[in-house]
């Protein structure tokens, strides 16, 4: 995976700010469950879980799920969608 | 009078609208009703009022209101009026009548204090949605909306036969909490389809994103929040529903993801968002109703402003899948900055609503110390972020402009109620305590903390970078995804086949043996006294060419003989009865 600079700046300030915000702002952390009091946890949850959703779920659907042809009407996608698109 | 119940006022209006051919009077009555109804839940009603009825010699009680029972008619009150401001544009009084009457029964529902009441009410709330899906006017839209009136008439029959078993083991009418009975889990399966309890929750995804524009808003508002409200009458503290909820939560994002068209990946953040609240009721504790409730009533403003906001896209363009969509947020502002106060109200950011509402069900599972229930939940609220507040608007509205998109003006009632909408997402983001004065039960917990705005802040903006960086794979893909729906859609060819076609085979038989003896007798009464063969050789040559005249002459002289045999037989028996 290729990181863009745009992206790298993103996260760069993103961590700035919450380290920031974690020290100035937050006095107690109270524990939720294994490692939520540590620092930068949330963030860490937020960028990890976001990562886990798409791929896992883009997993499941190439490999189970999505279909590119109906399989009520038997009709294939793309012609179906191009055609609305013209109407 | 004062307590009559609101269904009434709603079904009245109903009834009007489908009878007024003047659109103007239709407009005020659709907005009217349900703001005379949210008066008198505010003015009128308060926790204990009540209506009772007695029918057939059972005592109904077609009104009991309580502090649950209010915060839901508030919320069914103030939805319906968005609604109707929304569909100001709308002229179709079937539809008006129909969305009206689904909103009455919905608020029928939640105010039914016996189960005859309910599962009236609930009957009727199926019916009333089905036109709405059968109105869409897409391709799919009949097919849909009779696919979901199926699933919920089958719900629908589940209930009942819950209700009649309760009854016949000697349970009260009273609509309160069950037990772990053959009775009580069948009352629960019927709630279950309507709250689209996975893996009962495919007729949701399927039939919303088919109804009309304005349908699919009154839609998002009803069916699944008032299946949580019977299931926190119900069946509060069942820890199953913990569980379920958690799946619910979950499922909902993993099938978002792979979703291209805009208003069903909407409908899939319906289960997400349901999911929250059905684990709020099954830990059952004052707190984690509150959330329930709480959660509920945010969801209904803040889902029918981002149905209201997709709504308004396919309205401009005609587009209704991500992928023909995208570049036009330069012509769409209004509705994309009114839109993205919707997904950061449905994705938890501070002073928005469901900061407040949202974080109350996750803290009463932190409360009896669930952290596995609090983990998930999370997970499940950075998916809500990544679809409904990053990946719908960018697809929609932003990326290269495409200047092959035709963007219709949006109609001013639209837009008036979007605002609204947002306005209430805000303020009760921004004064938490005029949702936390009307829950159910005293409330303590606050959603203000540092550490909950820091964390909550850190949580968001970081998915938000996650999700920059995997934009390209966030993209739609024109593809039809597999859901549990899967199995009854398949399963109708071989159902036809193997039941439908020999049953229809077997009652055609039957019917054509019918009209057949019918058909000989009635010849056979024309023309007793004639050679058969020849007789109905003729008739049936007469009735072949169309010839009345020769078929009313050849049935004359017979009934002349009858009669005259008739009149025979009566004179005969008069005349040996005067000799004796």
């Amino acid at each position: 995976m290729r990181i863009e600079r745009s992206s790298l700046i993103a996260i760069i300030i993103g961590l700035v700010i919450s380290i920031g915000a974690e020290t100035f702002l937050v006095d107690y952390r109270h524990r939720l469950f294994w490692g939520s009091e540590n620092f930068l946890f949330w963030a860490a949850a937020g960028l990890f879980a976001c990562l886990g959703i798409v791929w896992i779920s883009k997993w499941l659907g190439h490999a189970f799920l999505m279909r590119t042809k109906d399989p009520y009407t038997g009709e294939q996608l793309d012609a179906v969608e191009e055609n609305r698109e013209n109407e | 009078m004062s307590s009559l119940p609101p269904v009434v006022i709603m079904l009245i209006a109903a009834a009007l609208v489908a009878l007024i051919p003047n659109l103007n009077t239709r407009r005020l009555i659709t907005i009217g009703a349900p703001l005379l109804v949210l008066g008198q839940l505010f003015w009128v009603l308060d926790d204990g009022s009540s209506w009772n009825l007695t029918w057939l010699s059972l005592e109904l009680e077609p009104l009991h209101v309580d502090r649950l029972s209010l915060v839901f008619g508030y919320v069914f009150a103030i939805a319906a009026t968005l609604g109707g401001i929304y569909a100001w544009h709308l002229n179709d009084r079937f539809q008006q009548s129909a969305a009206l009457g689904y909103a009455g029964t919905s608020i029928g529902v939640v105010f039914a204090g016996d189960l005859l009441t309910l599962i009236l009410f609930w009957e009727l709330m199926a019916l009333t949605s089905a036109y709405l899906i059968w109105a869409g006017g897409f391709p799919q839209s009949k097919a849909a909306g009779t696919r979901y009136l199926y699933v919920h008439m089958v719900g629908g029959s589940v209930l009942l036969a819950g209700i009649l078993l309760h009854l016949g083991a000697g349970g009260s009418l009273d609509f309160t909490i069950f037990e772990g009975s053959i009775a009580g889990w069948l009352i629960l399966g019927g709630f279950a389809i309507n709250a689209a309890i996975v893996p009962l929750h495919a007729w949701l995804s399927d039939a919303y994103p088919e109804a009309g524009i304005t349908g699919s808003v009154f839609l998002s508002a009803f069916t699944t929040r008032t299946a949580v409200y019977v299931l926190a009458r119900g069946f509060a503290g069942w820890e199953l529903l913990i569980f379920l909820g958690v799946i619910m939560a979950l499922y909902g994002v993993v099938f978002a993801v792979l979703e291209n068209d805009i208003r069903r990946l909407l409908a899939y953040h319906i289960i997400s968002q349901v999911g929250y609240m059905v684990t709020a009721v099954g830990i059952g504790t004052e707190v984690a109703l509150n959330g329930a409730a709480s959660h509920a009533f945010a969801h209904v403003i803040y889902k029918g402003l981002l149905f209201m906001g997709a709504g308004a896209a396919i309205y401009a363009t005609g587009r209704r899948t991500l992928t023909a969509l995208g570049g036009i947020s330069d012509r769409m502002r209004t509705v994309v900055i009114l839109y993205m106060v919707g997904a950061f109200a449905i994705s938890a950011f501070p002073l928005f609503s469901g900061f407040v509402s949202k974080s109350m069900v996750i803290f009463a599972a932190e409360e009896e110390h669930m952290s596995w229930v609090v983990a998930l939940l999370y997970l499940a609220s950075v998916g809500t972020f990544l679809h409904t507040g990053l990946k719908l608007p960018y697809f929609i509205w932003f990326g290269p402009r495409r200047d092959d998109i035709k963007v219709n003006p949006v109609p001013r009632g639209m837009i008036i109620a979007m605002f609204f909408a947002a306005a209430l997402c805000v303020g009760i983001g921004v004064y938490p305590r005029a949702l936390y004065d009307v829950l159910p039960y005293a409330n303590h917990y606050e959603p203000y903390t540092s550490d909950h705005i820091v964390s909550t802040l850190q949580m968001l903006g970081f998915t938000a970078i996650g999700a920059w960086l995997l934009r390209h794979k966030l993209k739609g893909e024109s593809s039809v995804t597999l859901d549990t729906d899967w199995f009854y859609r398949k399963a109708q060819t071989p159902v036809r086949v193997l039941i439908q076609h020999p049953l229809e085979q077997f009652f055609t038989f039957f019917e054509r043996l019918v009209h057949f003896t019918a058909r000989k007798l009635s010849l056979l009464a024309m023309v007793p006294t004639s050679g058969w063969a020849g007789i109905l050789k003729r008739i049936g040559y007469a009735q072949r060419n169309g010839n009345e005249a020769a078929l009313a002459f050849l049935s004359r002289p017979p009934i002349g003989i009858v009669i005259a045999a008739i009149l025979f037989t009566f004179s005969i028996i008069f005349l040996i009865g005067a000799l004796t």
